[in-house]
């Protein structure tokens, strides 16, 4: 099964959930913004991305659309943009590194690189910042250790489930990675605990899992 | 005798490193692998932790097998010879008896822990892993600089340069006939092995702002076992336990420890220490965990120590020494003192409880009103420094755009003390960053090179 400490547990659920929540929220809004300007008009394109942060809570509005590309994507002091929570999760990469693999991390590294080279949110340098992020996934599934791939499963699926509940993605979907989640537990050694499609309950899981560990 | 190669081994050496040449492709490739996997040294600056690119020079520096060694036996016989004095130190003190080495000079280093007397780590090794810095002087021989004992850092960073040649640069590898260094990781491992005291190997270090972070992820990669930090380790029933996330413990055999002396108990040393376990001397005292390296090791490592070492090789192992210290002065003896206070000005001067390049002073840039400062505070407290000779020693090629300038670099070369000690065939070439400067030390800013031992 393998050995790994409470706070390389925490580092690696929490890792999981800023990459995932890094590369969902960019997709999202791609998709978003797909739709709206597809309507053929930029304020189409405004109005879904606004509807979209309401959904999540953000109390944010926006002039334009470039004036949201880029706090969405590049802000630095917004705790929602994309580059928060990429370099969040780098900042628990770092500390991981000994479990994960080294090309894996040069890929978050170059995903970062990227972002924090950019000056204007330039969507197709965004998308090759999510391919490292995707990349870097491949990585560690080929390569991590069972418990340590476990864990960051775990992450993975509670942050689909707590973006999935915000924003209204369709049940079967919600269901499908509350049953993944389930399923977790011969590679987590420890219990899965039943818990209910509710945001409170879904982000309480990792402490209930691993209370004594604690 | 000195470590002085064969003439057309230093000829070799010599005419292939400015002819070292990658192209354009190759040099950017190399220097963005660095980036790349974040191949970082931290510094603090003002307080304030930065986490930045160990500056590398993509030529690496070539040992000739001759030089590497007469390099390897006396570095051997150094380490035998310093182990030998620890467990003297801390046991018998022989060596006090007969007169080799002043007693009170050893006792009131800062390196010496009275806690560690009596203390015999298992299988009596205290020097599992050392790093010895040397220069070579402009003639060709070799002459030791420093003992790093403790915490010595270093080996990763051309490990992973060497990686990196060898999938940016491959056909190098047909021109250079190159020993292996990729066994580190397991040499460390047999390291631990060897003094286990049953239980799980753990690398812990002190955390991710600590200058040599990214040498404890690869190291424990490397070796395949688990970084600890110390809130993961706990003491209980003479044992140390490294804690499962789900509350299982497991006993610990071996901490290969990346953290000083002084923080590693907060129940025996510093009692402010949030980066050691308590309890844990206790159990380490009882032999029921291996330290790697062991306790109370920096009264060999102090740079007063530094200056008895040969005679410590001549006691301890009735031999000449192979490898030579540099031209040394002891304040603490009243003879040299005077010679040092009398040529101040052309020598270096050394405070024994600093490392890393800190606690270095050239006489010759000092003003007449420094000189005097200096010579009063070395008579105030002659036990805290040491002078050497200026040693005028090799610069190497460096890659600077695209000119090639020389610039002075050192070796810290890495020993490891486990089943036998063993002379990891590379090392950490270390380069001062500006021209005629002497301070080669990462964390006064210098840069990096791979040492390539030629194998033929």
């Amino acid at each position: 099964m393998g050995v790994v400490s409470l706070n390389k547990g925490q580092g690696l659920y929490w890792l999981a959930r800023y990459l995932t929540r890094a590369s969902r929220l960019s997709m999202e809004v791609y998709s978003a913004l797909d739709h709206g300007v597809g309507l053929g008009r930029a304020e189409e394109g405004l109005k879904a991305v606004q509807e979209f942060c309401d959904r999540l809570n953000i109390q944010a509005s926006f002039p334009n659309l470039v004036t949201f590309l880029q706090l969405w994507f590049l802000d630095r002091r917004q705790n929602w943009s994309v580059w928060h929570n990429l370099q969040r999760a780098y900042d628990n990469a770092l500390v991981l590194r000994d479990i994960l693999p080294l090309e894996g991390f040069a890929s978050l590294r170059e995903g970062m690189n990227l972002l924090d080279s950019l000056t204007h949110p330039d969507l197709m340098v965004l998308r090759e910042v999510v391919q490292d992020i995707y990349a870097f996934w491949g990585w560690f599934e080929e390569e991590a250790e069972t418990l340590a791939f476990t864990l960051a499963r775990f992450g993975r699926l509670v942050e689909n489930l707590d973006l999935g509940l915000r924003l209204d993605w369709p049940r079967a979907r919600l269901e499908f990675w509350q049953s993944q989640l389930r399923g977790l537990e011969a590679g987590l050694g420890v219990p899965v605990p039943a818990f209910e499609l509710k945001l409170d309950e879904v982000n309480s899981l990792f402490e209930r899992c691993f209370a004594e560990g604690s | 005798m000195t470590a002085e190669a064969p003439l057309f081994t230093q000829a070799l050496t010599r005419s292939l490193q400015p002819d070292f040449t990658l192209n354009a492709l190759q040099r950017d490739r190399l220097s963005r692998s660095f980036d790349r996997y974040a191949i970082t040294f931290g510094l603090y600056k003002n307080e304030i932790f930065q986490d930045r690119l160990f500056p590398f020079g993509v030529i690496p520096r070539l040992l000739g097998p001759w030089e590497y060694d007469t390099l390897e036996k006396g570095l051997k016989q150094r380490l035998e010879a310093l182990n030998l004095f620890l467990a003297d130190l801390y046991g018998a003190r022989r060596v006090f008896k007969d007169k080799i080495i002043p007693e009170d000079f050893v006792l009131r280093g800062a390196g010496y822990l009275k806690d560690c007397d009596g203390v015999v780590p298992p299988k009596g090794i205290y020097t599992h892993i050392a790093g010895i810095d040397l220069v070579q002087e402009n003639g060709g021989r070799w002459v030791i600089l420093e003992d790093n004992l403790r915490v010595p850092s270093g080996a990763s960073y051309p490990l992973i340069a060497r990686r990196t040649y060898r999938s940016v640069t491959p056909e190098l590898f047909d021109t250079f006939s190159v020993r292996d260094t990729r066994p580190y990781g397991q040499w460390l491992r047999e390291t631990l092995d060897h003094v286990n005291c049953g239980g799980l190997n753990i690398l812990l270090s002190p955390g991710r702002y600590n200058a040599a972070f990214f040498e404890h992820t690869l190291l424990a990669q490397e070796m395949g076992i688990r970084l600890a930090f110390a809130s993961d380790l706990s003491v209980e029933k003479d044992r140390v336990w490294y804690r499962n996330i789900d509350g299982e413990k497991f006993p610990v055999g071996a901490i290969y420890r990346r953290t000083n002396d002084e923080w590693l108990d907060p129940r025996v040393f510093r009692a402010d220490s949030q980066l050691g376990i308590p309890g844990l001397f206790e159990v380490y005292r009882k032999g029921g965990v291996a330290l790697l390296n062991a306790l109370g090791n920096g009264a060999a490592d102090d740079k007063g120590v530094y200056y008895f070492v040969p005679k410590l090789i001549r006691y301890y192992l009735g031999e000449t020494p192979i490898l030579d210290n540099a031209p040394t002065y002891l304040a603490a003896d009243d003879k040299e003192r005077r010679v040092i206070l009398e040529r101040l000005p052309k020598l270096v001067i050394k405070d024994v409880a600093e490392a890393g390049g800190y606690g270095v002073v050239f006489g010759d840039r000092l003003s007449r009103a420094e000189i005097k400062e200096w010579r009063a505070r070395i008579e105030a407290e002659p036990r805290r420094f040491i002078a050497q000779e200026v040693v005028d020693f090799r610069s190497l090629p460096v890659l600077q755009g695209d000119r090639v300038v020389y610039r002075k670099a050192d070796l810290r070369a890495f020993l490891l003390y486990g089943a036998d000690i063993r002379v990891w065939p590379g090392g950490l070439t270390r380069y001062a960053m500006d021209r005629g400067s002497r301070i080669v030390n990462s964390s006064q800013g210098g840069g990096f090179k791979d040492t390539w031992v030629l194998s033929r």
